[in-house]
């Protein structure tokens, strides 16, 4: 298969002034092979951004060299080049040149992208008048008709609504698959990331940490993310995902315990509130999902029931015998209303068991992969 | 007010030609040369967030501004003709100079507004000065009055350097052939000028066309 994108060595350095200096970028070695979809994780100032744009040719690297294998096209910014006094026919047309449509193709298109876009009826009046909504599916409607070779997206899914999303997704998906256009694809959605793309790296304070199946990749990424996310408590947390139509306030441990550490065997009592913030009338499912500190899924704590009128709703889960192997165990927590998930906070409650009877084999532990401990007893058979 | 300030008070030198054609035909070519010197030294300015997001070839922006100005231009010169021809001191031939002419006025506003814009990336206050520039400009360019009333209090080696302004010998040649008056020989330096600034704009743009995103 042939390469469509191809990073060397690249790094990027901004002068900070009195002979200092910082680099966004060091060392990046990148391949993106034709038809492909590669994605780009990292936190906040990780220099996701700052490689899309050396790829697209707005500022250029101090170092290094970048191949493209045909027409490049990108989206940094939905809706940047749109004039708002201009309609909606207008901008697709002067969107469409700016990122480098001719305009036979536009014209060839027009129909497509009016249609992706969902404003048939709005075409004659300025976008200045138009919703966010709207404006945004414009815009990405343009970009989407793109006829490029290889095409950046920056996360540009975090506007417009989960069922446009979901087109997008769609959208870029059968680019990659059906006309083999290669993506490079940002964005702090890890299911998107997940869904589309090939191939993963996770950049980090410039450089290239991780690269490889998306879900490996994610996997370790949301667990470094977890780890610095531990100490938040949870109602403060920022990483939820879900409409917010609830709010999932906090998990504690119902007994006395200085620490989240439990024996073995022991009961778990988990006390669990979560908030009806527009006071939503109706039912409510809470799942709870234990993993092992390796991400690997164990079990589940399933909860249905009706609202109450309560503001702030509060339960007791209590698993008798918690039979777990030694070693580090979290919570995941998702809740639905009426079906649609409202809220979920990843790794939301940790502790740790211990084994204080030995019952666990030195192996099980070494591999710090711990499962359930299933009780069990031997007898010496005579024959 | 420029009108009576020049033509009632100053008392100025038109070389005989009816004071309003005079101007007027200053006018024509120093007011396309203006609009174009401060929309496209404002240009990369003013379309920031756009080169931050998209590529394209960044000098576009201020050479577009050339085309712009046209449009104002061309309701000043159907205007400047009605005067011109009722005044009835034009001559139809002499209209001809009007293309290549403007075509210097051009290269000159385009490459002063080519290195303006590229130096307002670092300097941002050149914006504020510019107005300020272009006001002296306007009064030390014959726009509404005659070069001789400048060139006759020139010691004689000084007189070369006043065509360093391209406005000023680009208006002579101008008036030269549209009144059918004298010029200086001098006043072709302004052409040359006017090249030399373009090429060099061109030449400064593209050096730091680079690091535009990064700067501004």
């Amino acid at each position: 298969m042939s390469d469509a994108l191809v990073i060397k060595d690249l790094s990027k350095e901004y002068q900070l002034g009195k002979g200092k200096s910082f680099f966004a970028l060091k060392n990046i070695n990148l391949t993106l092979k034709k038809g492909k979809v590669l994605g780009l994780i990292g936190h906040n100032g990780a220099g996701k951004s700052t490689l899309l744009k050396i790829l697209s040719r707005i500022t250029f690297p101090s170092q290094g060299e970048i191949d493209v294998y045909g027409k490049l096209s990108s989206l940094l910014e939905v809706g940047t080049g749109f004039h708002p006094e201009l309609s909606g026919r207008e901008n697709i047309y002067l969107n469409g040149s700016i990122l480098g449509m001719p305009k036979s193709e536009i014209k060839n298109r027009f129909a497509e992208i009016v249609a992706f876009a969902g404003v048939e009826e709005f075409l004659d009046i300025p976008v200045k008048r138009y919703s966010s909504g709207m404006y945004v599916r414009l815009a990405f409607a343009v970009a989407a008709h793109l006829d490029a070779e290889v095409l950046l997206i920056d996360e540009v899914l975090a506007v417009g609504d989960a069922e446009f999303q979901k087109r997008c997704l769609q959208r870029m998906d059968s680019l990659s698959k059906e006309k083999d256009r290669s993506i490079v694809f940002v964005s702090h959605n890890m299911s998107a990331i997940a869904k589309l793309c090939d191939e993963v790296a996770w950049l980090e304070k410039g450089e290239v940490i991780a690269q490889g199946k998306p879900q490996i990749i994610i996997d370790k990424y949301l667990a470094k993310t977890a780890e610095l996310n531990r100490d938040i408590p949870l109602h403060l947390r920022e990483d939820r995902e879900g409409d917010g139509r609830a709010k999932i306030r906090g998990i504690t441990i119902q007994q006395n315990k200085a620490e989240e550490l439990f024996e073995s065997g022991e009961n778990l009592n988990l006390e669990l509130s979560f908030e009806n913030t527009q006071n939503h009338k109706g039912n409510f499912k809470l799942d709870l999902h234990l993993f092992n500190s390796r991400g690997n899924y164990l079990s589940s704590f399933s909860l249905s029931d009706k609202l109450s009128a309560k503001k702030v709703e509060t339960w007791l889960c209590t698993v008798d015998n918690l039979n777990l192997m030694p070693g580090d165990f979290f919570l995941n927590v998702h809740l639905y209303l009426d079906g649609q998930r409202a809220d979920f906070v990843g790794r939301a409650f940790y502790f740790t068991v211990i084994d204080p009877a030995n019952n666990a084999n030195e192996i099980a532990i070494s591999r710090q992969n711990p499962g359930l401990y299933l009780k069990h007893a031997w007898q010496e058979l005579k024959s | 007010m420029l009108f009576f300030l020049f033509r009632n008070l100053l008392q100025v030198d038109t070389q005989g030609v009816a004071f309003l054609s005079f101007t007027f035909s200053g006018l024509l070519l120093w007011n396309y040369f203006s609009f174009v010197l401060s929309q496209s030294s404002a240009s990369l300015i003013s379309a920031q967030s756009m080169l931050q997001k998209i590529y394209f070839p960044r000098i576009i922006l201020p050479l577009s501004k050339g085309l712009l100005g046209l449009v104002e231009l061309a309701i000043s010169l159907v205007l400047f003709l009605f005067i011109a021809f009722a005044e009835g001191q034009v001559r139809a031939l002499g209209l001809l100079s009007f293309i290549p002419l403007l075509l210097g006025t051009l290269a000159a506003a385009w490459g002063l507004g080519l290195w303006l814009s590229a130096l307002s990336i670092r300097f941002r206050d050149l914006q504020q000065a510019l107005p300020f520039l272009l006001q002296m400009l306007f009064f030390i360019s014959p726009i509404a009055y005659s070069p001789a009333l400048v060139q006759e209090r020139l010691p004689e080696s000084l007189q070369s350097l006043y065509y360093l302004n391209p406005i000023s010998g680009i208006l002579e040649l101008f008036r030269a052939a549209l009144f059918n008056l004298d010029y200086r020989p001098q006043a072709w330096y302004s052409l040359i000028i006017a090249l030399l600034l373009f090429i060099s704009g061109w030449w400064y743009f593209h050096r730091v066309e680079r690091k535009i995103a990064d700067l501004i």
